[in-house]
């Protein structure tokens, strides 16, 4: 089971959730996935996302609106999003 | 109202709009000279030539530059497509406002026909061409942000301004062509002021007062209801002097502007970050001056004799039209400048990032663009000159004072936003740096 690094940015305002989401990412270690806690859905990051190499699946939060599961594209996809 | 995801990847490059944030202060800054050069007479009637000359520094080359720079970047973000050849169109644009202003400023200033003429026929150029390519933006696209709904009406009543403007501009520039322009003043002022001012920051507001203040969104209805009331209203004043059409529809406008206000009050009220920022006072200071001007300007269609203070009905149609543009307009024009060009800087350049594949650790802050201090000087330093304009009005030998004090106000900003632009090329710079030395 991959472990998780949970960010919860639905305080920020922008472009701070972005700014913080890609310093998350360029901590993330092998194996890491990290879960973005987000109030709205951050569509200027997907792109960014997938340029840098990451998958992600977006989904309704229980703490916020939103939870951005992102893992390495060369990682399989954590298994309950399989 | 559930605000609409920005969609930044449709951007036009900075260069676009930065020009028209980097010289509107400059105007800003002469109509202070000239309120210290006018001295009492700066506020003593809307129709002396240095007040006409003034009013237009500060609608067209503060107000229309920065709005007309920015609906560059705001359509195609909240509407999905962009101004059709931006990049071209809108030196062509900048050139022609920015020249059109001054020589329209002037041309009122001195009485003078060539000048005017030579203003109308820029102006007209500016608008004509910036009005069909914003035109074909927003009707290119369906339906949109919810917001952008009363951006399209605001793009309405700029369309009639400007109309009624160039209008009234030729009648000044050839006597000859017996132009009762006088008549069309009234309809002017209120569809720029009341109808592309208002509605544009309206617009603008539903849409970014939730997304950078962390805040739950404005009603849906209100959106939906405030703009069209508005700016029917404002065509009903246009067409008839009735009272008993004039007074419903001043209330309408009035009713809707007031209602606005204490909506953005209450969404401010509700924002999840509780501590004090300096935009969220400016947005705060904004609704009361237009809670205030639309109430004395519903005042003045129901009472137009009315003395209040002391001062007679011309002085409190001035201290309406003051709060209305340097307390409302102004208020969120320079606020906005120190929010809204870092967040525009650092969304160019993390697309630079992603372009050159360059690490976004070399990306700077919001902060590191405008400080948070800088935005509280600029906050502070404009509510003393719009609480020393406010006083002119009242007692005008205050004009040279408050003169003194716009010019201070439009100086932080410009200094504001020239820093901003160094410091966003020297950010560009660095992340090319890093990216070639990555390789």
């Amino acid at each position: 089971m991959s472990a998780d690094r949970i960010v919860d940015v639905s305080d920020l305002p922008p472009p701070e959730p972005m700014r913080v989401a890609l310093a998350a990412l360029a901590e993330l270690r092998p194996g890491e996935r990290l879960i973005l806690r987000h109030r709205r859905e951050p569509f200027p990051l997907y792109p960014m996302l997938a340029e840098l190499g990451f998958s992600h699946r977006t989904r309704p939060g229980a703490v916020t609106s939103y939870e951005i599961v992102i893992w390495r594209a060369t990682e399989p996809p954590p298994e309950e999003l399989r | 109202m559930k605000p609409v995801p920005l969609a930044l990847g449709e951007l036009p490059p900075f260069r676009v709009p930065l020009p028209f944030y980097l010289t509107a202060p400059w105007f800003g800054m002469l109509a202070g000279l000239s309120w210290i050069r006018d001295g009492e007479l700066a506020f003593a009637s809307r129709w002396l030539p240095g007040t006409l000359a003034t009013t237009h520094l500060l609608t067209l080359g503060v107000m229309a530059m920065v709005m007309v720079g920015s609906l560059f970047q705001v359509l195609p973000v909240l509407g999905g497509t962009g101004v059709p050849r931006a990049r071209t169109v809108g030196p062509l644009v900048f050139a022609a406002l920015s020249a059109g202003a001054l020589l329209l400023a002037l041309g009122l200033d001195r009485s003078s026909p060539a000048l005017m003429t030579a203003a109308v026929v820029l102006l007209a150029v500016a608008f004509g061409v910036f009005g069909i390519l914003a035109a074909v933006s927003v009707l290119r696209r369906g339906r949109g942000a919810p917001a952008l709904f009363t951006i399209r009406l605001a793009l309405i009543a700029l369309a009639a301004t400007v109309g009624l403007g160039l209008w009234m501009g030729a009648g000044i520039a050839s006597p000859d062509l017996g132009i009762a322009y006088r008549l069309s003043t009234d309809a002017h002022a209120r569809l720029g002021l009341g109808g592309f001012a208002l509605l544009l920051v309206m617009g603008v507001g539903y849409q970014v007062v939730p997304m950078f203040q962390v805040a739950p969104p404005f009603d849906a209805r209100l959106v939906r209801v405030t703009g069209p009331v508005v700016l029917l209203g404002l065509a009903l004043l246009a067409v008839t002097r009735s009272d008993a059409v004039a007074i419903p529809a001043a209330s309408g406008i009035a009713a809707s502007g007031i209602a606005y206000a204490i909506a953005g009050w209450r969404v401010m009220q509700r924002r999840r970050r509780r501590r004090p920022e300096p935009m969220v006072r400016a947005w705060q200071l904004a609704w009361v001056c237009l809670a205030l001007a639309l109430a004395g300007g519903w005042q003045w269609f129901v009472w137009p004799d009315l003395r209040l203070a002391g001062l007679p009905p011309h002085r409190l149609q001035m201290l309406y039209a003051t709060l209305f543009v340097l307390g409302f307009a102004l208020t969120v024009i320079l606020g906005m400048l120190t929010k809204i060009v870092p967040f525009l800087s650092f969304t160019h350049l993390q697309r630079q990032c992603l372009r050159v594949r360059a690490s976004p650790a070399s990306l700077p802050t919001m902060e590191q663009i405008v400080s948070e201090r800088a935005a509280w000087v600029q906050l502070a330093v404009h509510a003393l000159a719009l609480t020393t304009a406010i006083s002119a009005v009242v007692w005008p030998g205050l004009g040279r004072s408050a003169g003194a004090l716009l010019a201070v106000d439009f100086g932080v900003c410009a200094r504001n936003v020239t820093v901003a632009a160094l410091r966003h090329r020297r950010a560009a710079r660095r992340i090319l740096l890093a990216a070639a030395s990555a390789r």
